[in-house]
Order: C-alpha cells, then sequence, then structure tokens
C-alpha cells in the first residue's frame, strides 16, 4: 500500500467514529490539510483520532451512559444478545462415533511422519487393528473460485475412506472431490450453496466440488479448509515417499502402540494417540484470556479508584462487579463463536483488555453516591504556580452529592483522585 | 454581565494563532507546535464556544493553485474580546505568535 493510500486508510477509520452527518466534511477537512504535510504525516493521520474521539462524545445524540441503570441494562443487553447467539453453536462435544478414532504416530512425533507407502501397506491388512484407516497430507494451494475469485486453501489431500473415518456419509465425485469445511464455505464463499457441484482447479487437475462438511463433524487436528478425497489409484500418483497423517478408526479402544516390521525386518512402533476429547474446550480458553487480561491490564491501566469516603456505599462495587462479569460474559460469547469458526484470535484477548480498561476508567468516573458519571469538569489552580497549566480537572456530581478532583500528576496534596462530599449545606445549589 | 470564557494557554496559542492570519489548522499546528491532536479537538472546542467559526473557501481559489480547497477559520467578536482579555493574562502571547500574515479572508478580498 502506497503511503498515500494508507495515511487516507488511517483518516477514513477515524471517520467511522465522526457522527453521519458530519463525517464527509470532517475527511474531507482533513484530506484537504493532509495535503500540505510533508514531515511525518502518519502522525498527523493518528491525531485524527482524538479529534473524532472528541466529537463522538460531544455530539448531541451520542450514546450517553450516564446512569448506571442505563449502563448495566445496556451491558445486560449485549451479553445476553451475545449468549443467546454463541450457546447454542456445537463447540464443545465430540460427534458420536469418535471415541475410537487415533492418529498413528510415528515414536510420538506429532508430525507428518508416515510415508504413503506404509499407509497402503496397512491399508492392505488393517482388519487386525482397524475398521477404517485414512491418509492426509496438508499442502496449500491458491484455488480460482470463478465469481468468488481465487482463494488461498489449506487443502488437505487425503484418501477416500477420510469419511468413512469421520463417520461422515457424503456421495463423491470420482477420481477426486473437493469437500469443504463449514467455516471455510462461510468465509471464503459467503455460504453460497451453487458452489456445490462447481469444478475447480486444483494441481492441474480439474476437481468438483462436492459438498460442504456437516457442521456437527470431527475436526482432525491443524487448519484444513477443505479435503480433496482421493481414490487409491489417484492417490498412487504421489511419491511412495510423500509423508502425511494417518488416522483410523481403532477395533478396540485399548489399543495404545503398534509395531510394524520395517524393510530390514526390525519391529517399528508406532502409537496411536486418541483424538477425541482432546479439543480445546471454550470454558479453558476463556480462563486463559481472562488469566492474560488480568496479568496484562495493570501494566496498561491504573487499578486505583482513586480515595473515597468510607461511608460511600457498597452498591459503587456491586456495580462495579456487574459491569465485570457482563463483560466477561461477552468475552465468553466471543470465544465461543471463534471456537466455532475454527480458528485463533488474539482480538479477543486485545477486546477482553480494552473492556475490563474501560470499566475501570469509567468506574473512576463515577459519583460514589448515585453512580452517575460525574459531569461539567473545570480545570483548576494557577498556571503560574506550577510548571503544568492546571493542578488538576474538578468533575461535579450533577445530583450535588459531591465534587471529585483529578489530579494532573500525583502530589504530596493529591497522589490519587478524591472525592470531596458534600454535605446538604449545598443542596439549594443544585 | 457577560462572563467572558477562561482559555488554557494551548487554547489561547490557537485562538492568538488565528487571529494572527493562520486560519488553517495545520498553519496552527506549524506556529504553535502543537500536535493535530490538540489542534483540531481545541478548534472544534472554540467554534463550539462561538470563539471561532469556519467556512470552506472559494473552489476557483484551491482550482488556480491547483490543491484541494481546505476550511479556514476566523475569530468571531466574541473571539476577539476573549482573546484580548487572555493577552492580559498570557502577555507573552503576542510575542509567541506575532501577527505575520494575511489572514484567509484577507486573501480572499
Amino acid at each position: 500500500m502506497s503511503h498515500r493510500r494508507w495515511h487516507l486508510a488511517i483518516l477514513r477509520s477515524a471517520a467511522l467514529l465522526i457522527p453521519r452527518k458530519q463525517r464527509a466534511e470532517w475527511l474531507e477537512e482533513w484530506r484537504a490539510e493532509l495535503w500540505y504535510v510533508r514531515s511525518n504525516p502518519t502522525s498527523f493521520c493518528l491525531g485524527a483520532f482524538r479529534d473524532a474521539f472528541w466529537l463522538l462524545r460531544h455530539a448531541p445524540h451520542s450514546l450517553r451512559l450516564e446512569s448506571p441503570i442505563h449502563c448495566v441494562a445496556l451491558l445486560a443487553v449485549l451479553a445476553a444478545t451475545s449468549l443467546t447467539i454463541s450457546l447454542p453453536l456445537p463447540v464443545e462435544h465430540d460427534p458420536p462415533g469418535m471415541e475410537k478414532l487415533v492418529m498413528v504416530l510415528r515414536g510420538g512425533y506429532r508430525g507428518a511422519t508416515i510415508r504413503l507407502e506404509e499407509y497402503f501397506a496397512w491399508d492392505n491388512d488393517h482388519q487386525r487393528l482397524f475398521t477404517s484407516l485414512a491418509f492426509y497430507q496438508p499442502m496449500r494451494q491458491r484455488v480460482p473460485m470463478g465469481p468468488h475469485g481465487d482463494v488461498d486453501l489449506s487443502i488437505g489431500r487425503a484418501s477416500d475412506s477420510l469419511l468413512q473415518v469421520l463417520n461422515v456419509e457424503m456421495p463423491l465425485a470420482h477420481p477426486s472431490a473437493l469437500v469443504l469445511m463449514p467455516a471455510a464455505w462461510r468465509e471464503y464463499f459467503g455460504a453460497d450453496p451453487r458452489i456445490v457441484g462447481r469444478t475447480v482447479e486444483i494441481s492441474g487437475r480439474q476437481v468438483m466440488v462436492s459438498g460442504i462438511m456437516p457442521e456437527d463433524s470431527f475436526r482432525l487436528p491443524g487448519k484444513v479448509d477443505a479435503w480433496l478425497i482421493e481414490d487409491r489409484q489417484t492417490l498412487a500418483t504421489l511419491p511412495s515417499e510423500s509423508k502425511g497423517f494417518v488416522v483410523a478408526q481403532l477395533r478396540k479402544p485399548s489399543i495404545k502402540r503398534m509395531a510394524v516390521a520395517n524393510d530390514s525386518g526390525e519391529q517399528e512402533h508406532f502409537d496411536c494417540m486418541a483424538l477425541a476429547g482432546r479439543r480445546n474446550h471454550p470454558f479453558a480458553i476463556f480462563l486463559l484470556v481472562l488469566t492474560m487480561s488480568g496479568l496484562i491490564l495493570p501494566v496498561t491501566t491504573s487499578l486505583r479508584l482513586g480515595y473515597y469516603p468510607h461511608n460511600s456505599g457498597a452498591w459503587r462495587w456491586v456495580f462495579l462487579a456487574s459491569k465485570l462479569i457482563l463483560i466477561q460474559l461477552m468475552v465468553y460469547s466471543a470465544v465461543r463463536w471463534v471456537a466455532y469458526k475454527g480458528g485463533a484470535d488474539p482480538g479477543i484477548l486485545l477486546g477482553s483488555i480494552l473492556a475490563l480498561r474501560w470499566a475501570i476508567v469509567d468506574q473512576r468516573q463515577r459519583c460514589p453516591v448515585c453512580l452517575r458519571l460525574v459531569k461539567n469538569p473545570v480545570r483548576v489552580g494557577r498556571p503560574s504556580q506550577t510548571f503544568l497549566e492546571w493542578y488538576g480537572t474538578e468533575f461535579m456530581c450533577t445530583k450535588g452529592h459531591g465534587l471529585l478532583h483529578v489530579p494532573e500528576i500525583p502530589t504530596s496534596c493529591y497522589s490519587t483522585q478524591q472525592w470531596l462530599r458534600l454535605d446538604r449545606s449545598w443542596s439549594s445549589l443544585f | 454581565m457577560a462572563v467572558e470564557p477562561k482559555l488554557s494557554h494551548t487554547a489561547a496559542m490557537i485562538l492568538q494563532a488565528i487571529s494572527a492570519g493562520h486560519g488553517y489548522g495545520f498553519s496552527v499546528m506549524e506556529i504553535t507546535g502543537l500536535p493535530s491532536g490538540t489542534v483540531y479537538p481545541a478548534m472544534r472546542r472554540l467554534e463550539r464556544d462561538e470563539l471561532i467559526r469556519s467556512q470552506w473557501e472559494r473552489q476557483s481559489i484551491a482550482d488556480d493553485e491547483q490543491r484541494p480547497p481546505r476550511k479556514y477559520y476566523k475569530l468571531t467578536r466574541a473571539g476577539k474580546t476573549t482573546l484580548e482579555a487572555a493577552h492580559k493574562r498570557y502577555p507573552l502571547l503576542t510575542r509567541l505568535i506575532p501577527a505575520a500574515v494575511a489572514t484567509p479572508q484577507e486573501k480572499e478580498a
């Protein structure tokens, strides 16, 4: 991306924060000014976010969470909506019939270590140990998908016994068929059902898209966007030394290892690693995100809520706890959604930290008595007496419960923000 | 009696810069040395308080100079009164930012 495009992209991103009516003019002004900036235009453009936030805060009909009830109600609605969407998603349980599913590993090593010739040999004589056996080899391919453009797909080139191993029934084209994973179908093809039956070119061969894997089908380890299912003859065109993974359904679940005689007559041992129950449980990921957020948050945000009178009431803590719990419910929903989509998204951790940061900062800006956001900031102090412009800023509770003093920097007088409670004698002013 | 708004030093500098003829956001940044993230929100605030007002320059002027049209700012009557009060509070303002260029409205005239 050229520098100019990059800078315009920054401005356009900031413009999304601007109320719609003002957006076009605001963007035009920043674009016009950018034309004159010669040194450090990126820094200039990043300043647009501060301007945009100012306009967002001061928009006449901007969303105000001044009342604690409105704030908790909005969070509750968001949490309920996200849970309603995410809880029914099938992300926790393995489909039935996967209790005996194993991956065969050479010497316990979890990479692609099984040679194609070994798979063929085992496949010829597998009845003793396995009810079904399949080979697959991951590869990355750029696939032309007609109206959907060229798509980079992680393709698992697999034997035609794979669907039997995974307990999936689907009519397949011969000799090769492409079966899309549901997540890739949604992400790359917009869940277009017309993709089924289309012929695409993979590795110089025409392959028909035969179907979409069922949502509740078992997901094998690693990221696979589509399975290229090939019959034995087509798979045999690969070099016999090609390495891949072998998955199988065991005849008896007690089998943990198997010994095979190699070319020199020596016994070689392979591990049978059970695959069922190994999926990352969303709740475990959520706990990890929660722990990481808890560790990172103090580094990015001051956790001090300031000095308040001792009798400021327990509702303050109930309110804070409500916000934190509702935010975590939304984070849990996001974790479930990402687990359903079949990926890992570091954006969840970032979002969790930002949401927790908002909860803390919001809490600091609320009256400890009525829990409404304090308003009417006034800068206090005289510039001539300090090297700062002002000592600090005073906010006022519009219900007249008190004043909140926020120092510019910690001083001997005010090491942290302090709440000055006003007694009833001040009530005539409010 | 109307109460004149008290300006921070930063806001007074920006008002002085606009009064001195630096009527565009980037010109204000250049003369004051303040970053864009400070200057533009401050100008919005000043405009909201009706101390300055903004106007787009004519397209023909920009076309003649082969550049995009800019939005320029100028002081209102209330802005001039407030700036005079700020001069008493910050006496070095006029020496920091002397009137040096023709104002945009003068250019247009």
